[in-house]
């Protein structure tokens, strides 16, 4: 027999059985994602840039023409405005002969700079219009100077100029999208190096190690 | 036994709310510990890499009905973008960007059978295992075959999959009578302007067809 003192909690067990029971029929997915400053060297297969700047053996000769190595081209991708610096490490000289009051060849007869740049792409930003800063000096489209007298000619920058991290380009923005995979979203960016053959010290090889640095400007 | 007016209202209303109770246990739609679902899937740093496999996550989620004519799951979703970088000149991350599929229903063991649970066309492909070419993003979205949360966005209340009954019953203590649903995002990390992204898909259950 139902009474009226229990219809009240017959009432509330009915609301609570039907609040526990009430079907859930919406759900929330929340994706989310960061794209970060992103700035990457690589050389032209994409990988990691490590490349030689080879001048090769100098054997000092009857010109002026200085001998330039074959230069070395770097892709250079980014979301962001950039800036490239790089930094030569000391000549350091295998078996090297005697000086007998001769000069060594130096940090300072060798030319640095940059020969050429490409810089469109289909994602290529601003593609046709970029503008990309060479500090004066590194420069070296227009080709090598000569030399006078068989010396060491003029060179807008050397090795020597870049012993401590020294900016050589600044640029805005360079890739739309796409990854390092992508074959149309980066400027090409060759750099070179050059020397004038001369009676220099005998040794069996010199090197210094250019470190090339990518940054946010 | 004998009612009052004032009664009557009363026994009326409890007889209206445990109706309304067995119409809403029709379909039930819960995360994998049939719980709400609310979920927060990050695919983290999207720093550019040498691959053409795109970043990928997924979700699950449980779905339960015991409508004689079938359930629908409705999609809709909205999309934000903060750049914390400049645009010069080149391409900000959007929502057609993020691939969007449904990569598995498993029935449980007390589902009905035989049954044909249809994807919505487009997204009935794994967006994790599209190659992105040339480094791009590689969903072109629903028309050809690769949906993407753009199409959603566009499309509030589009129905991405469908089927019969599932089940004779649909209580959440049943471990056996619900379809697992499995939704794949897939993103590949580009050069895009620096930003932080959210999107937001809402899924919802109704009765088919």
């Amino acid at each position: 027999m139902i009474t009226f003192r229990r219809l009240p909690m017959l009432l509330g067990a009915a609301m609570m059985m039907a609040s526990a029971a009430f079907a859930q029929t919406t759900g929330v997915i929340n994706v989310t994602g960061t794209n970060p400053e992103a700035f990457s060297l690589t050389d032209t297969t994409g990988i990691p840039l490590s490349a030689t700047l080879a001048l090769g053996t100098l054997t000092p000769t009857n010109s002026n023409s200085v001998a330039p190595a074959p230069p070395v081209t770097v892709r250079i991708r980014t979301n962001k405005a950039y800036k490239l610096s790089a930094q030569a490490a000391a000549l350091s000289f295998t078996t090297p002969g005697l000086p007998d009051n001769g000069d060594t060849i130096a940090l300072t007869d060798i030319g640095f700079g940059i020969t050429g740049m490409t810089l469109t792409g289909v994602n290529v930003a601003n593609t046709g219009s970029r503008l990309e800063s060479i500090p004066s000096g590194f420069d070296v489209s227009g080709g090598w100077p000569t030399a006078t007298n068989g010396l060491t000619p003029a060179f807008g920058k050397t090795l020597n100029d870049i012993t401590t991290d020294t900016q050589i380009l600044t640029g805005t923005r360079v890739s739309k999208k796409g990854n390092m995979a992508t074959d149309n979203n980066f400027i090409s960016v060759s750099f070179g190096a050059a020397a004038l053959p001369q009676y220099f010290t005998p040794n069996a090889g010199f090197s210094s190690t250019i470190t090339l640095t990518i940054a946010s400007q | 036994m004998v009612f009052g007016r004032g009664m009557k209202v009363v026994v009326c209303t409890a007889m209206a709310i445990m109706m309304s109770r067995g119409k809403a246990l029709a379909q039930v739609l819960t995360d994998t510990n049939n719980g709400v679902l609310s979920a927060s899937i990050p695919f983290g740093n999207l720093t550019p890499g040498n691959s053409t496999t795109p970043a990928s996550t997924q979700i699950q989620f449980r779905v339960r009905s015991n409508n004689d004519n079938g359930y629908r799951i409705l999609a809709s979703a909205v999309f934000n973008v903060t750049p914390t970088g400049l645009l010069q000149g080149g391409t900000t991350v959007s929502a057609s960007d993020i691939g969007v599929g449904i990569t598995s229903i498993i029935p449980g063991n007390a589902t009905r059978t035989p049954r044909v649970d249809t994807i919505a066309t487009g997204f009935n492909y794994d967006p994790a295992t599209v190659a992105a070419v040339n480094g791009l993003t590689p969903y072109d979205g629903t028309a050809s075959g690769k949906a993407t949360l753009a199409d959603i966005v566009a499309s509030p209340n589009m129905t991405i999959l469908s089927g019969p009954k599932i089940a004779n019953n649909q209580g959440i203590n049943n471990q056996n009578n619900f379809l697992t649903v499995t939704i794949t995002f897939g993103l590949v990390g580009q050069f895009f302007t620096p930003s932080t992204l959210s999107g937001i898909l809402t899924v919802t259950l109704v009765d088919g067809p």
